[in-house]
């Protein structure tokens, strides 16, 4: 068990590094295939060339859009918002630059706690960690922080 | 210091590497080719190979065939580096002679355990 006052980089049976990513050009194609390669993450990291974190594209962003575009039957049961039929204006080639939301973020000297709050904050099921040069490293899960936290519920403290 | 050699052609995955392993004394260096990697390998003789699977199409396989039939490198470990849920690429991993494999993404504790139980076993640790 992990206590959440761990710094993130101190985390080493948290810390997923190589993390799932596209960059800004990638269509929904690449985005399905890049978050199928690693289910706990729920989504694709956004990263540019030089490998600094840009936004982020929660598996939710997608997989509603998805339903829409290959199954329109079952897709017409549910609540369409208008925001859903913008993005559904370029189809499959939506790029990921334009479905990518703010991350949430965390430096490797956060703790746990911060990263969870930070999820939170952005309704986001996984953080990204970046490096002191503000390249992706790595994320952590939110379920999972919370499964090894709920081990020792005393454990867990407020963000500082 | 143990060495291992990354054979891949992201720059993201040796930066992970060096932060996993660098606290525990394990030095690593990268290739980013196939052709690149097996040299390096003969030349260097590094105690452990971390090789990605898809590396541009099938290189990794190739090269992983490569290092096993060489005498110079068919004694070094080699752990293919393939995504989480890719079992085609796993298996087509150790067909090639790899000796284990380490899903992508994965965590410090466990790329630093699968390394040393490698290392113990060539006895370099």
């Amino acid at each position: 068990m992990t206590p959440l006052t761990t710094p993130v980089g101190q985390a080493d049976t948290l810390l997923h590094l190589v993390p799932p990513v596209v960059s800004p050009r990638a269509d929904v194609r690449a985005l399905v295939r890049t978050v199928a390669s690693d289910p706990l993450a729920r989504c694709a990291f956004v990263a540019g060339d030089d490998g600094r974190l840009l936004g982020v594209v929660p598996v939710d962003e997608i997989d509603r859009d998805l339903l829409m575009l290959l199954a329109p039957g079952v897709a017409a049961q549910e609540l369409v918002t208008a925001r859903q039929a913008a993005r559904l204006a370029h189809g499959l080639d939506e790029t990921a630059q334009r479905l990518m939301r703010t991350a949430a973020c965390v430096g490797l000297d956060d703790t746990l706690a911060v990263a969870v709050q930070r999820m939170a904050e952005r309704r986001q099921e996984s953080a990204a960690v970046v490096d002191a040069s503000g390249a992706l490293l790595g994320y952590v899960a939110l379920f999972e922080l919370l499964a090894d936290a709920l081990v020792a519920p005393q454990a867990i403290a407020p963000a500082s | 210091m143990a060495t291992v050699l990354l054979i891949d052609d992201e720059a993201r995955v040796g930066a992970a590497l060096r932060f996993a392993l660098s606290p525990h004394g394990v030095d690593v260096v990268q290739e980013t080719s196939a052709a690149a990697g097996i040299e390096r390998a003969r030349t260097s003789a590094p105690d452990c190979i971390l090789l990605d699977v898809d590396l541009a199409g099938d290189d990794g396989l190739v090269a992983c065939r490569a290092l096993k039939a060489d005498d110079r490198t068919a004694r070094i470990p080699v752990i293919m580096l393939t995504g989480m849920v890719d079992a085609t690429s796993t298996a087509r991993g150790f067909e090639a002679g790899a000796d284990d494999y380490v899903p992508k993404p994965f965590t410090p504790r466990e790329l630093h355990a699968r390394i040393q139980a490698h290392l113990r076993r060539a006895g370099a640790a």
